[in-house]
């Protein structure tokens, strides 16, 4: 919302700087975006030039053919003013430039002759109403250079306004709130015009619609001459946002800025019957608008309409056959109040946001319509004398009660914690022109028609905070005793889990959860993604199923930025339709990671090998035992079209899965190998006992035997592992194993697996005999089991 | 020769042939000749069967002596030669230590961290609510008027399942307010979405911190206090707050929150563009519409709420200038935190 420096000077006396009124307005809630000076003119294509030659035009008793110097060229043009002459110095619009009136200057040919600009009179300037001539310059005007000249200065404001303030978006409305901030008077425009006694032609105003226009006012003008504006109002509204039209059309613009009540100019010869019926739109009807586009009505629209046509889109746009032409001399003024709703859908449906319809939908004011009209009145009156103006109609069938609101001052200090004086609320509230009425337990407050945003106590504890002024609220610190008794378990779990992760050496990322359909397969989430219907981009269509999809773009990202050895997780919801019944069960919080390059960092003294499934298993194992999880299963996933994919069991529960990532699901780089990993979080946390428990340490020493076994190629190890630790009891302390081996030097099915046995006991130091007693029970064992052979 | 005599020239010899010991190899021929398994000390050790059955324990003991004074040389030569040995070999010390993987944290999640570690420690609990929701809780329970144009403000993204993205943490206290009594004081962080492109200030997504604090006697003050004592963690103690009027439809009194500029101390700069101030968030006191929807009696209990919006703080924390840098995980970014 665009606002005059100057016009607000108008309305209110303050002597604020324009950074102190952005200051005021904004701590007003009026929030200052930006200001702009105008009044300065320096027109790129606006040049100084010299007529070379003046003829007038063989074809018309008024125009002249121009040849101009600008310095660079000659060029030619028409002019239709009487003064032009040989040798006078000018000031030429070039085609492309846009005059401080938003008249764009073109290339045209008038009359048989190609005119390549324009000679500018001070009207076209905006710089006086003068418009008898062209504007002749002194000779210490150089040609060639730029055209610089002045108008009024004025500073534009730009502030924002919240949705609830519709009586913000005119210039009376801000000044109000400058009046109560300063304590000075608003002075509101006196309204006074000449009306004829007799009545004029009848006009016949039927609402057949009055939910969708609940008031419906108009007037008859007779005898208006349409013209320009004088350029106060057109440099007012161009500087403000609107394009200067007409005299009347101005009008209408001015008054709709100043009062912000929406206006409308119909020419009255174009209104069939001079009947005006408000109507909703029919089925499959359709309506050209003022912006020629010919639109496709619903039926919840509200029409104007005369005796036979539709002539309007009822509070926001009118029709291209009732506009106000230059020949126009009669008119019917409107000011209408139409149901913010209808507005709103009527304004997205057309996608057509209108100054009109910006003010309806956010809720004008009912009862200003007729002062309204009479200001638009004055206005024309006095930029078209002469004009005749007859008495208003008003139908106003669905009467919009003023709201009065129980008001208890104590309410103030029980939400705002500050005690403001009776007298100082009072103040307010009439500085906002609300009436108020003394009650039994304080006040009745009756809000003023412009501010429908007030209708409840807690609205108006709201405006005396606002005047008050919340830098005046001081900040009070609470008594910090907390309500918790329990801890946070899923939040304790999430920051270890983090923890670890990083400390396991992997980079945290956070990715966006929107993204285009994936190939990669469902694991922890099913059926198919939750889609976007008005994504942003085809890229952020759906919301992620899976974290790998993230993490992979962010590897990839990091290696074709010449990153290697990446390692990241990310901790996260993905969605699914279909994995609960509600959108909370819907969500599910993972844990996932990818890795690439090698097992440990490249230094001066190691050469590590490449990751391999081990390396996302060894990461995964200390992950578990870090947050207590015993006994975690590893199976391979047997659901894919590819191997090596395994998922991780606890007691019969799925936790997630990890693997290689395949070449079908991701574009892998050449060379490299993906590994990665998904967990759900939400299973996990229900498995996970963070009780650490004390488990007493041995004081003896505890004595190492090493084995090194041949079996046959297809033994698992897991399986001796388990039986070496059922034989070894609970001396056996830890097996460790460190050496697979399969080669020359052993039989081509076998293998070699070496072991490392620690034998510990909690009572005593243990002697060799005892521990060779269980190796031997061990190796007897495994030879019966697994024809296991110690290898020599 | 008597064997006493033969040890107290064994004893003299381990003495002598010490002195002449320079290095590593000498070392082991030194230590070889008197204590290895065929040593002239086990040597004898061997030869005690021969003694006389009185004499053996005399002559242990003088073999351990033996022994002891060998080992001590050993020691000594040992020491002697490892400090001459760093007197003559220069280790490079410039040589890089052994490297190892170590993970940075993401830095907005390091300063969600900081936010859920101050608010927890003032009492306020954490919450999670979903992303996708529903209408009602985005808007309706929200106290959004039906049809009215600050929904459009909104910019929200809609799921062909009928549901939205959430444009806002807001909807977390209407779900927490239906399951939980005051007094309340409770914090929900989470992703929102809006249907807004990506510039240096915009994401589609972004993470904010709802907050909301029910009880007997709550005020505009106190929201004042805890947002002050927030921008104080988080900026320093010279942090500065400003609250300006603003509107939603779920509080009200509302305000926008400003923290002054912590670049140039509220004088204005090109990150705040001129102001002294950086908008953070919206904030106000609950509204009594919303009140109604989960049944608290707004006669009887007040309260704030306020937003956050994480990026924006890490952005001022730390100087970044895109928003983007946080989705696109590029390590050179994320490894300069943590």
């Amino acid at each position: 919302m665009l606002v005059s420096y100057n016009w607000l000077h108008e309305l209110v006396d303050f002597e604020w700087s324009p950074e102190e009124l952005a200051h005021k307005m904004t701590m007003a809630g009026l929030e200052f975006e930006g200001l702009e000076k105008v009044g300065n003119y320096k027109l790129d294509k606006l040049i100084i030039g010299k007529v070379v030659s003046a003829v007038p035009h063989t074809d018309s008793d008024h125009l002249t053919c121009c040849k101009v110097n600008i310095g660079s060229e000659e060029v030619s043009l028409i002019c239709g003013a009487p003064n032009v002459a040989e040798g006078q110095i000018v000031p030429v619009a070039l085609p492309g430039v846009t005059l401080p009136n938003g008249f764009t200057i073109e290339k045209a040919r008038i009359r048989g002759f190609d005119s390549f600009g324009m000679i500018c009179s001070e009207r076209e300037l905006g710089i006086s109403d003068d418009h008898k001539g062209i504007m002749v310059l002194d000779n210490s005007y150089k040609t060639g250079a730029p055209f610089t000249f002045k108008t009024e200065e004025d500073i534009i404001f730009d502030f924002s306004i919240t949705p609830n303030r519709p009586d913000f978006m005119n210039m009376i409305g801000v000044a109000r709130e400058i009046a109560i901030l300063t304590g000075n008077e608003l002075k509101k425009p006196v309204i006074s015009f000449e009306k004829e006694q007799k009545d004029g032609p009848e006009i016949i105003v039927e609402i057949d619609d009055p939910d969708g226009c609940p008031r419906f006012s108009c007037r008859v003008i007779e005898g208006v001459k349409v013209g320009p504006s004088p350029v106060k109002i057109s440099r007012r509204l161009n500087s403000l946002g609107f394009k200067s039209i007409n005299n009347i059309v101005d009008a209408t613009n001015y008054v709709l800025l100043e009062r912000g009540h929406p206006l409308h100019a119909y020419d009255l010869n174009n209104i069939k019957d001079n009947t005006i019926h408000v109507r909703r739109a029919r089925k499959k009807e359709t309506f050209t608008t003022l912006d020629k586009i010919n639109r496709q009505l619903h039926v919840d629209d509200v029409m104007i309409c005369d005796g036979r046509r539709t002539i309007g889109l009822g509070g926001v746009m009118g029709g291209k056959n009732s506009e106000v032409k230059n020949n126009s001399k009669d008119l019917l003024l409107e000011c209408a109040y139409f149901n913010p709703v209808n507005v709103r859908w009527t304004a997205k449906r057309q996608v057509l946001s209108t100054e009109a319809s910006k003010r309806f939908e956010r809720g004008a004011d009912p009862d200003d319509t007729l002062a309204s009209l009479d200001r638009l009145t004055q206005v024309i009156q006095d930029l078209s004398e002469g004009c005749k103006v007859y008495e208003t109609i008003d139908k106003y069938p669905r009467k919009i009660p003023a709201v009065t609101i129980p008001f208890r001052y104590s309410r103030v200090k029980t939400v705002l914690g500050v005690e403001i004086p009776e007298k100082q609320i009072n103040n307010i509230f009439s500085g906002l022109e609300c009436e108020i009425k003394k009650d039994k337990s304080g006040i009745k407050v009756t809000a003023p028609s412009f501010r429908p945003d007030l209708s409840r106590e807690i609205d108006l504890v709201e405006e005396v905070a606002r005047i008050y002024d919340y830098d005046n609220i001081e900040p009070v610190f609470i008594d910090h005793v907390s309500i918790l008794s329990e801890e946070n378990k899923k939040e304790k779990l999430i920051k270890l889990t983090r923890e670890i992760f990083l400390g396991l050496g992997m980079d945290e990322i956070f990715s966006n959860s929107m993204e285009e359909p994936q190939k990669y397969p469902l694991l922890i989430a099913e059926g198919k993604p939750l889609t976007i219907k008005n994504p942003v981009s085809s890229e952020m269509s759906v919301l992620r199923q899976s974290l790998i999809p993230g993490l992979y773009r962010a590897l990839i990202f990091n290696f074709n930025r010449d990153q290697d050895q990446i390692r990241l997780f990310e901790t996260g919801k993905v969605f699914g339709a279909g994995i609960g019944d509600s959108v909370e069960k819907d969500e599910r919080l993972c844990i996932g990671g990818i890795i690439q390059g090698n097992e440990q960092p490249h230094g001066w003294r190691s050469n590590p090998a490449e990751v391999d499934l081990f390396t996302v298993k060894g990461i995964l194992e200390r992950y578990f035992s870090k947050i207590l999880l015993d006994n975690v299963e590893i199976n391979p996933y047997a659901k894919l079209a590819v191997s090596g994919i395994y998922e991780i069991i606890y007691s019969g529960k799925r936790l997630g899965f990890f693997g290689q990532i395949h070449h079908t699901w991701f574009k892998i780089p050449q060379k490299q190998k993906l590994f990665f990993w998904e967990i759900d979080f939400l299973i996990l946390h229900d498995i996970v006992d963070l009780k650490h428990r004390f488990s007493p340490i041995s004081s003896f020493p505890a004595v190492k035997r090493d084995i090194a076994l041949v079996v046959n190629r297809d033994v698992e190890f897991e399986g001796i592992k388990n039986f070496i630790s059922s034989l070894g009891g609970e001396l056996l302390n830890s097996i460790m194993l460190f050496d697979i081996y399969s080669g020359e030097q052993i039989a081509g099915d076998k293998k070699s697996i070496a072991i490392s046995l620690k034998f510990q006991s909690m009572v005593k130091s243990l002697t060799d005999e005892e521990v060779q007693e269980y190796i031997d029970k061990i190796l007897s064992g495994l030879q019966n089991k697994y024809q296991a052979v110690l290898r020599t | 020769m008597d064997i006493k005599e033969e040890l107290a020239l064994l004893k003299s010899a381990i003495l002598e042939d010490a002195e002449s010991v320079g290095d590593l190899k000498s070392l082991e021929e030194y230590k070889f000749k008197y204590s290895g398994r065929k040593g002239e000390i086990a040597g004898y050790f061997k030869r005690m069967k021969e003694c006389d059955p009185a004499d053996r324990p005399v002559m242990g003991n003088l073999l351990n002596e033996l022994k002891k004074i060998h080992a001590d040389k050993v020691e000594e030569i040992s020491s002697r030669i490892a400090v001459k040995s760093l007197k003559t070999k220069k280790v490079d010390h410039t040589l890089p230590g052994s490297p190892a993987f170590y993970g940075s944290r993401h830095p907005l999640l390091l300063v969600l961290d900081e936010v859920k570690q101050f608010f927890t420690e003032i009492g306020f609990e954490i919450w999670e609510g979903p992303e996708a929701e529903t209408e009602y809780y985005n808007f309706d329970a929200l106290n959004f008027p039906k049809d009215h144009p600050a929904k459009d403000e909104q910019d929200t993204l809609f799921l062909n399942n009928g549901n939205l993205l959430r444009t806002h943490t807001s909807p977390c206290q209407v779900r927490f307010m239906e399951k939980n009594p005051p007094p309340i004081r409770m914090i929900a962080p989470g992703r929102v979405y809006r249907d807004d492109n990506w510039d240096a200030t915009h994401s589609p997504v972004f993470y904010q911190v709802e907050g909301l604090y029910i009880d007997k006697g709550v005020t505009f003050q106190h929201l004042k206090g805890v947002i002050l004592a927030f921008a104080r963690r988080i900026f320093g103690k010279d942090a500065k707050i400003r609250f300006r009027p603003s509107f939603f439809p779920f509080t009200e009194p509302s305000a926008e929150y400003d923290f002054q500029c912590v670049y140039c101390k509220g004088k204005g700069c090109r990150i705040c563009k001129g102001t002294g101030w950086i908008e953070i968030s919206g904030a106000g006191m609950v509204d009594p519409g919303v009140f109604k929807y989960v049944n608290i009696d707004s006669e009887k209990y007040t309260g704030y709420a306020f937003g956050m919006g994480v990026e924006r703080i890490a952005m001022l924390r730390f100087g970044i200038d895109r928003i983007r840098l946080f989705y696109d995980n590029d390590l050179r970014f994320i490894r300069q935190f943590s």
